[in-house]
């Protein structure tokens, strides 16, 4: 397997420039004869969509949801960070830059993310000329706040639904261009395989989730923008719905799977109420600014957390990091309330939560000013807890909440497959180990508006145009296998539910290859995913059948990936002997429990190749170098 | 809690459906109402039946995929509450439920509560944006816009789609849905050069999708998840009332 | 780009007709219940004004015109929506509770039809004289000495008819009922919504419901009473 990372020479602020002046480019009148395939209409989709039918091309766009604006990138609350400077406190390209390779704790491509920087601007722009309410000032200028730990007020966002503002600018680009025949939308169209004809991504098989056809879609390029997989959890703050099946078959064709281990875990959601849990939700991290976290010092103490004396309570960030305290970084924050848990201090049922108390905020600032600032959220915890947060502290604990993992892919956004194009959340991304707040929506729309339009041009003139039509044999045999994996799965009969095994392999994920992880344990949980997976096979009941809406059906289909994807997940997590950002290896810290680097050993991308179920993947490394940043260890003490 | 669920059933688009009744008991006052139905499809699983076929994602109250009739109020009796935020503390031990799919000709019914809400994207593709290519477009903060009139239009541009309104509505209308995008991009300045062009083009959509008119209940406003006033309704009639007399 | 015409026939466009032509209506029915009140001025108030509206001749028929073409298109835009609307869902549900709609509104079409009913009555009645010939064709003798049409004598003699009065007072009360969601409802229709005067709107809506009420229901009731003879 070949990985070339195609980064373009010279300096780094003139690398995309200089790139994008000689990269290769279609005529426009030809342009129309190039089918491109879009999968996904998140943020990445819906823009790359909108924006290459807006050039001339033939845009197919498939989504297994029922219209485009339901894709996961709604649910975004936070905001979207851009180097405006506007509010003119010292943010530039550079900044935003430096802060995401750190963040991300050195383990992305230093060209990508500076790209990444300098077209943030231009994705503010986009919007506004959309029609993306972003909140104002009175003065009518836009409103700028600080995110995640920023020293700099960069993040633009629409009250608490930024990800539903912009994906609905996204949405309303593409069907305009639906509306003008220029695009066509294949709505719950659910894609089930990668075509590939000499060794070039050629088209995929999808299913309708209504009538259960078949259709195999032949085209120049594919562009895969599919999303996370934080579902490999099963309870996650990820939508029900969102999958690793585009990207994993891909995988199985041969892509390289970069980094799968890398996730963010949030520490701010909401506990686990019962057995009955289907999701986790994400209140916003903002919370951390008033509210103090703490536990009982003693194991096991079931008082009513009113009654529990100050000098009883452990408000455990400011013990442990007294600058930062409450507002420690995510993966620092998740951690440490894990590990109360862990030694028995949790609270509330099954006793894994920690408090977030506003009662010294109330105190100080009046619960109306409390109110103002948080109403929502209180709301919200209310509606699902049924607590009032006013009078009885908030219980939170730890969530997974984004993939930094995904599809390999150059500086042109192209996987090791000519052709394949993966976009957003979908590919290993520019966010290294970790991810900041406010920086997926970032990267999906900088992904889909400003770099694949450049880059795709320059594959479709670097190759002689294929015409490949659908009878091709290797169409066929790809749908047959799909057919075939469909008809496997429904003739089972067998005892066990989907949603039992989804919810098994989620906890032993969880358990083993989630906020911590061990050498053990990993080796564990390699041992427990085939086994659950030979279950799955033999004693997964799906009622009903492949021709109609079969929501069972399709869940099945993810899961059965689901259930080889942990496996490299694992692998991947057991390989990497070092912390980093969203990977905590138990044995790879600091004497204070802080992660512990290995940049001498581990400073690549982990890019897997398959080479069957249930066999150990190929890894291949991408080296990182770093010019414009030093390395450094991350403190927050 | 113990439950009595009549559920509408309907194994297509093509055949015809009924209610059918379920017991449920052991309902915790904490679950979610989709909760309460994945619970529900286990057992119908465990007895080797097709379970009910309900739309939902992000279970946040904001994608816009769930939706149904609960004791016949959209999204159920909570109001500003999508059917995913909706939990069963607010319901008694020993209820009774009826839960249907939106019901409107221009929400055919898939199955069972899933419905095909397609016309909303044909009344969106038909004119709810603006008409802009990707790049070449002025700097973000080179258009003043007073915060009034941007959280008027933010308003506007919370809904989330899901047809309540339509499923609330005596008459299946989508007055509330088109005019919450008329009015979104109709406040801004970004929205003025077509702003008479959209609503021509949304409404006509509208009419041709077989939504009913407004007869100005406005239980479109009682049922929305997202408290979107009718104000824009009446917008969108100021808009239309000009546009009928001027473009041509 | 269709026409006007198309633009005309949207449901949006229908409303508006349907504002206009009901507000047109409501306008008329004020004007209609002040001369009307004159019945308690005795024959000779309300006969002449009776022979004023006569005296008005050309400017007469114009304004009978406009609010028979009122009448015309809000029953047939009324009809035409309905169709619409019923169209629009098929199949009911098994369950609905309404929360914002009201009684009124959701029987503008059956108090609407009721009315037209009555109307029909009404006109044959009092304007063409198909009820009861002998009442209409009373006269009277104006003390300008004109002789003219006995409004005062045909109503006070056929509201004496206990029957008469009771279905006029049935459709007077089916017209209140119209006239609670009508008039907010047309502003609303025109696109005339602000928090800052909706109330306003709601309150003169039924105020000006009420008012038909008390007004029309006052004839009547002050005939079979004996008030008035
Ligand atoms: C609760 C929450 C809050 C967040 N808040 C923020 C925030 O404040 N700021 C921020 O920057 N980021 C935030 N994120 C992260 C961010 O929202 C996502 O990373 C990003 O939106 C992903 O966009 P995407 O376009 O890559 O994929 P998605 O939006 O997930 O879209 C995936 C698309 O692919 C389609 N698809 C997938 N598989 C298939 C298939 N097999 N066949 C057909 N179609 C398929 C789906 O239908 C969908 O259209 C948040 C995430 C969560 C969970
Ligand atoms: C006495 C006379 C009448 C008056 C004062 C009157 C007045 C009005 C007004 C002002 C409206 C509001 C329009 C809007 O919502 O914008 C209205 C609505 C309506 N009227 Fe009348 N009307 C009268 C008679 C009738 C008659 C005879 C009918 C019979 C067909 C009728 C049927 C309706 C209907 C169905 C509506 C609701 C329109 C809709 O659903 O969109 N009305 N009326
Ligand atoms: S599932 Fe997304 S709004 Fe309810």
């Amino acid at each position: 397997m070949q990985l070339n990372a195609n980064i373009p020479d010279g300096p780094i602020a003139g690398k995309w420039d200089d790139h994008k002046a000689h990269v290769k480019l279609v005529n426009p009148a030809n342009k129309r004869k190039f089918k491109v395939l879009v999968v996904g209409t998140g943020l990445a989709g819906a823009s790359a969509a909108a924006t290459l039918a807006e050039l001339g091309y033939d845009v197919h766009v498939l989504t297994f949801h029922d219209s485009p604006r339901r894709a996961h990138s709604i649910a975004a609350q936070g905001g979207i960070n851009a180097a405006k400077n506007y509010q003119n406190d010292g943010d530039s390209i550079y900044r935003l830059f430096y802060d995401t390779v750190k963040g991300g704790d050195f383990r992305a491509r230093e060209a990508n993310v500076y790209r990444l920087a300098q077209v943030s601007v231009n994705i503010i722009d986009q919007c506004v000329a959309q029609g993306v309410p972003f909140a104002r000032e009175y003065g009518g200028l836009l409103d700028n706040r600080s995110f995640g730990g920023a020293q700099v007020s960069r993040t633009f966002y629409a009250a608490g639904q930024t990800g539903q503002q912009l994906l609905i600018g996204a949405y309303q680009a593409l069907m305009r261009m639906v509306g003008a025949g220029k695009a066509k939308l294949w709505a719950r169209e659910e894609m089930l395989d990668l075509v590939l004809v000499d060794g070039h991504a050629k088209g995929v098989i999808s299913r309708n989730l209504v009538t259960g056809a078949i259709t195999r879609h032949a085209a120049d390029a594919v562009l895969l923008c599919t999303g996370g997989y934080g579902n490999v959890f099963f309870l996650s703050t990820n939508a029900k719905n969102s999958n690793v099946t585009a990207t994993y078959r891909a995988y199985k064709k041969g892509a390289a799977f970069g980094n799968p281990c890398y996730t963010q875990i949030h520490p701010t959601c909401i506990p686990v109420s019962g057995d009955h849990q289907s999701k986790l939700t994400l209140m916003s991290e903002s919370l951390r600014n008033d509210g103090r976290i703490w536990v009982p010092k003693t194991k096991g103490d079931t008082r009513k957390p009113s009654e529990i004396p100050e000098n009883e309570r452990d408000y455990y960030l400011e013990r442990k990091y007294p600058s930062f305290g409450n507002l420690s970084p995510r993966d620092i924050a998740s951690r440490a309330a894990k590990q109360v848990c862990d030694e028995g201090r949790g609270v509330g049922p099954g006793g894994l939560g920690v408090y977030l108390d506003f009662a010294d905020a109330i105190k100080r600032l009046g619960a109306n000013v409390v109110k103002q600032r948080y109403g929502n959220l209180f709301e919200m915890y209310e509606r699902i807890t049924g607590e009032n947060p006013y009078e009885v502290p908030m219980r939170i604990y730890p969530a997974v909440h984004y993939t930094m993992g995904g599809l390999w892919v150059d500086y042109n956004l192209m996987s090791n497959i000519p052709g394949l194009h993966v976009l957003g959340e979908a590919n290993f991304s520019d966010h290294g180990a970790n991810r900041l707040g406010a920086s997926a929506l970032m990267q999906g729309l900088a992904d889909g508006y400003f770099v694949i339009p450049y880059t795709l041009g320059h594959y479709f003139a670097s190759f002689p145009k294929m015409n490949i039509t659908t009878d091709h044999p290797e169409f066929v045999k790809a749908e047959e296998e799909v057919k075939g994996k469909l008809n496997r799965l429904l003739n089972i009969k067998g005892k066990r539910s989907v949603l039992s095994f989804h919810r098994e392999l989620g906890k032993i994920m969880w358990d083993y290859c989630g906020m911590a992880r061990t050498k053990e344990g990993l080796e564990k949980a390699l041992e427990l995913i085939p086994k659950l997976r030979e279950e799955f096979w033999q004693n997964v009941t799906i009622p009903g059948s492949g021709e109609e809406l079969n929501q069972n059906l399709e869940h099945a289909g993810r899961v059965a990936d689901f259930l080889e994807f942990a496996e490299l997940m694992c692998y991947d997590a057991h390989h990497r002997n070092e912390s980093c950002g969203g990977h905590f290896r138990e044995e790879y810290q600091t004497e204070d429990g802080e992660a512990l680097r290995n940049d001498e050993e581990y400073s690549y991308v982990a890019a897997w190749e398959y080479t069957g179920v249930g066999n150990k993947p190929i890894l291949h490394k991408e080296n990182l170098e770093f010019n414009e940043v030093k390395l450094a260890v991350r403190s927050y003490k | 809690m113990k439950l009595k669920l009549h559920i509408w059933r309907q194994k297509n688009a093509a055949t015809s459906g009924k209610m059918t009744s379920y017991e449920m008991d052991n309902v915790s006052p904490d679950m979610s109402f989709l909760e309460m139905l994945d619970v529900l499809n286990e057992k119908i699983i465990e007895r080797g039946e097709e379970p009910v076929a309900f739309e939902h994602d992000c279970r946040e109250g904001i994608c816009g995929s769930c939706g149904m009739m609960i004791n016949g109020m959209a999204h159920g009796p909570e109001k500003l509450t999508t059917t995913c935020q909706l939990h069963m503390r607010k319901f008694n031990d020993g209820d009774e439920i009826t839960i249907e799919p939106w019901r409107a000709e221009a929400f055919p019914v898939i199955k069972d509560l899933v419905v095909d809400r397609s016309s909303f994207d044909r009344i969106i593709a038909s004119g709810g944006y603006v008409n802009v290519n990707t790049g070449g477009v002025p700097d973000a903060n080179a258009i003043p816009i007073g915060k009034k009139v941007a959280d008027y239009a933010f308003n506007a541009a919370a809904c989330i789609g899901c047809g309540a309104c339509v499923a609330a509505c005596p008459n299946a209308s989508a007055m509330l849905f088109t005019s919450a995008k008329i009015s979104h991009l109709g406040s801004l300045p970004q929205g003025q050069v077509e702003r008479m062009d959209r609503v021509i083009n949304m409404v006509s959509t509208m009419d041709n999708e077989g939504f009913g008119g407004c007869t100005n209940h406005l239980e479109c406003e009682a049922a929305c998840p997202k408290g979107i006033s009718a104000e824009y309704i009446a917008q969108m009639n100021r808009d239309m009332m000009k546009a009928t007399f001027t473009v041509r | 780009m269709a026409s006007i015409r198309t633009y005309l026939q949207s449901t949006i466009m229908s409303k508006v007709i349907m504002a206009l032509s009901g507000l047109a209506v409501i306008g008329f029915l004020l004007a209609h219940l002040a001369g009307n009140l004159l019945v308690f001025g005795g024959p000779e108030a309300i006969n002449k004004y009776g022979q004023g509206l006569r005296d008005l001749g050309g400017l007469l028929w114009v304004l009978r015109g406009g609010i028979v073409v009122a009448f015309i298109a809000h029953i047939f835009t009324s009809i035409h929506l309905k169709q619409r609307n019923a169209s629009a869902r098929k199949v009911s549900y098994a369950n609905t509770q309404p929360v914002n709609s009201t009684f009124a509104s959701r029987t503008m079409l059956i108090s609407g039809l009721s009315i037209l009913i009555y109307l029909l009555f009404h006109l044959s009645h009092f304007t063409w004289g198909m009820v009861s010939t002998k009442s209409f064709n009373g006269s009277y003798i104006l003390q300008d000495g004109r002789i003219v049409h006995d409004v005062y004598a045909m109503v006070v003699a056929d509201f004496q008819n206990p029957i008469i009065s009771i279905v006029y007072i049935v459709a007077v009360t089916l017209v209140m009922f119209h006239t609670t969601h009508a008039f907010s409802s047309a502003f609303q229709t025109l696109g005339i919504n602000h928090p800052s005067y909706n109330g306003l709107i709601k309150k003169a809506g039924l105020g000006i419901a009420i008012l038909f009420w008390i007004g029309y229901v006052s004839i009547p009731v002050a005939i079979l009473g004996q008030f008035v003879k």
